[in-house]
């Protein structure tokens, strides 16, 4: 009995002690905590102010009545949505996408940079470094025009298919070939990029590792095996559940640019039907209904994710 | 530049203060009444105010500062911003100002539907029915279009009056020669002259480089909106008469449905560009006019312009062109071209600019000075030597200055057409004829107008858009694909379960009730 009452006693001194100290912590980090203060405002009034716009995908929004003067709507868009059937098809596009780009775009980055990491002359990995950064700082209206040029009906690639024995190859309005194409400009354009954390990581592998690999006779693949592929296992879970955070955001700028009528069937996704909802038709709350969704299946997913990587031995994000 | 901290801490909070206040503030009140005992002479012109203006704009802007804005803003004593966005991108940007719930004092709104009746609604416009009695150029508008863009017993816009005439198809004359082709007068004439350009080298280089006509969908199958009309299907939105005492959609009238089947078999024998889905208005009209196809479609008013004779001229000398007659329409009957609404574009005032009287005014007058028939603007030519000279024969020619920042570009509206058109006595007489022929070929026969003017439905305004791109989409689909017109019709079947019918059904008590007044 008196046991359990001391123990109560030292919890609650504990916490009083830690509550003090967390003051005192406070006083004596002032500074520091006037140097994160301005990362903090951005954060509230740029990401959590705004979070309560969402209240207009439960209204009838009309911008110049005001959010709080518009009336209420309930569930209605949502209900809406539920019916559309445009809203399954533009959420199975952006699945699909996101699953290719996931497969497809996510790994090249980590192969690319494990073959520059095996580079023996470093003149020659800054050189294929900054080569394949490069496309990154192109905008994708830029990727965009320059893949018009070459995919439509006088474009030089068709002519080369032409030459190769596929006629009148209409890259660019083929469903069929819609989303290879958005997965090859991803590639293109972002995995040089993508490398860099990936070289930051493998140059924190220890190099005795692979000297006493070496001298126990493993070759190149072992080593990459053994040493580098562990070495950047930790950065390729943080990413791939961050990338798991925006499995919805699949671009909206370059999808946007390579629509057209033809493709949009299976081109469409949920950002590109937004901004049709919302800006072309006004539809404010109905636009907000399905952006609401969109950011609740990414917190699902994120969530999820990280569960999994705690599951399998991995540190996760939260 | 230096910005030192605190200043800088400043400025983002007032940056930020003053977005929250225009997420807040809301001109709820949707018809504030206008004091009407007020004269435009009531303004003394005394105070100076920001005018902020929006526009469309074809070809290219004017300079964004310089001699035309400083005499505008002297002589209205205002502070002009000029805000002209290519006419491609205009109805995005016209929505992403709507979406900030925070327009321009002066914005021009392309047509009367949808949207408008959207933010009129809500009071996002300032009603104007009290204020252009006083004044001599708004008084002349014709009531009938100003009709068009009155809303709840208020008027919200200052419309461009244009002439009647709307869209005709141009055909390369020199060509049809050549080839010893008449004029076509029937669609399926048309489609043989079409085959004829594709196949049997109407430029005579001894290449296949042709093709028949120029179309492009990526604007809207603008470029082709000519050749669709005469069968009475129009893009966009328009709606024709169902026979029935009611209307319809165009692209879901008997007619709508053999278009298609044409168009599908122009695309499948290359009569008309593979790429034209992904065309945009200006390639099309490249395409005609650089003698890649013999066939494009536009305005009457502007078809026939120097420059793009000019252009034409310079990459073939040989380049005649003509105005095709109204085509007989698909299911047999008198064909003819569409009437326009009798206005392009009309300018609104935004409610917030309606709070200050004088300002209201003083916008006013801008509008009204630049409907003055005697000459745009009277001081829009800038200065003699500096932005024009005068030319022997009366006619003025700008001098590149002139071309990049005289008043006269800083346009908002223009003057009423006189009598069916105002064609300008300093052109060419080349030009001129051709443009009255274009004028006279394009009210010839019974030209029409759409129905749905002045029409309004619920749906249309909630889910017009959707429904619209859906039937488009689908159509253009089954044109590239070759599809069998029977998906034409289980198209039609779906587009009307996702909401036309009801759409459709309103559009016809409204357009009964219309009529019925």
């Amino acid at each position: 009995m008196e046991v359990t009452t001391n123990a109560g006693d030292q919890i609650r001194t504990e916490a009083h002690r830690r509550r003090q100290s967390g003051f005192r912590r406070l006083r004596k980090e002032k500074y520091l905590w006037l140097l994160v203060l301005p990362g903090l405002i951005y954060f509230a009034v740029f990401k959590y102010l705004p979070m309560f716009g969402i209240v207009i995908a439960f209204k009838k929004y009309n911008p110049f009545t005001g959010i709080w003067k518009s009336p209420w709507a309930g569930f209605e868009y949502f209900q809406r949505m539920m019916d559309s059937p445009d809203v399954l098809r533009v959420l199975w596009n952006t699945l699909v996408l996101s699953f290719y780009q996931i497969a497809f775009v996510f790994f090249v980055p980590i192969v690319l940079a494990l073959m520059i990491n095996e580079i023996a002359y470093p003149w020659l990995k800054r050189l294929i470094q900054t080569v394949i950064y490069l496309p990154h700082f192109l905008s994708w209206v830029v990727v965009a025009g320059v893949f018009y040029l070459l995919f439509n009906s006088g474009g030089s690639v068709t002519s080369i298919l032409a030459g190769l024995g596929y006629d009148n190859a209409n890259v660019l309005t083929d469903p069929a070939m819609f989303r290879p194409l958005i997965i090859l400009q991803s590639i293109w354009k972002e995995a040089g990029w993508g490398t860099i954390l990936y070289l930051a990581a493998l140059l924190g592998v220890d190099p005795e590792l692979y000297e006493a690999a070496k001298i126990d006779g493993a070759g190149r693949f072992r080593q990459m095996w053994n040493i580098s592929l562990p070495g950047i296992r930790s950065t390729v879970c943080i990413l791939l559940i961050l990338r798991m955070g925006s499995v919805l955001d699949v671009g909206f700028e370059q999808i946007f640019l390579m629509l057209n009528p033809q493709v949009s069937q299976v081109g469409e996704v949920i950002d590109t039907y937004v901004y049709f909802l919302g800006i072309r038709q006004g539809n404010f709350s109905f636009a907000a209904a399905v952006g609401l969704t969109k950011g609740i299946v990414g917190l699902l997913m994120i969530a999820s994710a990280n569960w999994l990587t705690r599951r399998l031995g991995e540190k996760g994000l939260f | 530049m230096k910005v030192t901290k605190p200043a800088f801490t400043m400025l983002s909070i007032l940056t930020t203060a003053s977005l929250l206040a225009a997420c807040a503030s809301s001109p709820a009140d949707p018809s504030p009444t206008p004091a009407s005992t007020a004269s435009p002479k009531a303004d003394d012109m005394n105070k100076k105010y920001a005018v902020k203006a929006m526009t469309i704009l074809y070809g290219n802007p004017p300079a964004a500062s310089g001699y035309g804005i400083q005499a505008i803003n002297e002589r209205y004593n205002i502070d002009f911003q000029f805000n002209s966005v290519p006419s491609g991108d205009y109805n995005n940007k016209l929505a992403t100002a709507f979406a900030s719930g925070n327009i321009p004092d002066i914005t021009l709104i392309e047509d009367s539907t949808q949207t408008f009746y959207n933010y009129a609604e809500a009071g996002a416009f300032l009603p104007l029915e009290d204020y252009i009695k006083d004044y001599p150029n708004l008084s002349k508008i014709p009531q009938d279009v100003l009709d068009l863009m009155t809303y709840k017993g208020h008027l919200y816009g200052i419309p461009r009056i244009r002439a009647a005439s709307n869209w005709v198809l141009s055909i390369r004359k020199d060509w049809l020669d050549k080839l010893n082709l008449p004029m076509p007068t029937t669609y399926e004439e048309l489609t043989n002259v079409m085959k004829a350009f594709t196949e049997n080298d109407p430029d005579g280089n001894g290449q296949k480089d042709t093709y028949g006509m120029a179309m492009s969908y990526a604007s809207g199958f603008i470029s082709s909106v000519a050749a669709f009309t005469p069968t009475k299907v129009m893009p966009f939105q328009s709606w024709v008469e169902d026979g029935k005492g009611g209307i319809l959609p165009g692209w879901a009238a008997p007619n709508g449905r053999e278009l298609v089947k044409l168009v599908t078999d122009w695309y499948r024998e290359g009569y008309i560009s593979k790429d034209f889905v992904l065309m945009k208005s200006s390639q099309s009209e490249e395409d005609f006019l650089l003698g890649k196809a013999g066939i494009h479609g536009d305005f009457a008013f502007n078809a026939y312009s120097p420059e793009r004779l000019n252009k034409a001229r310079a990459a073939n000398p040989d380049f005649q062109w003509d105005v095709v007659p109204p085509l007989t329409a698909l299911d047999g009957t008198e064909g003819s071209y569409s009437l326009g609404s009798g206005f392009y574009g009309f300018n609104v005032l935004s409610a917030k600019a309606g709070s200050d009287e004088g300002k209201v005014h003083r916008l006013l007058q801008i509008l009204d000075d630049q409907m003055n028939a005697s000459g745009i603007v009277p001081f829009g030519d800038g200065e003699e030597g500096v932005h024009f000279t005068n030319n022997a024969d009366g006619t003025k020619s700008y001098t590149s200055l002139g071309n990049s920042e005289r008043p006269g570009l800083y346009l908002l509206t223009n003057p009423i057409p006189e009598g069916d058109f105002l064609i300008n006595p300093s052109l060419p007489d080349e030009i001129k004829q051709i443009q009255k022929k274009a004028i006279d070929t394009a009210l010839s026969g019974t030209p029409y107008k759409d129905a749905s003017l002045g029409v309004i439905s619920k749906t249309k305004i909630d889910k017009g858009e959707e429904l619209s791109k859906f039937l488009l989409d689908g159509v253009v689909n089954i044109i590239v694909n070759g599809e069998p017109i029977d998906n034409y019709d289980l198209l039609i079947e779906e587009w009307k379960t996702r909401g036309a019918d009801q759409m459709i059904q309103e559009m016809n008590e409204s357009y009964k009730a219309k009529n019925a007044k």
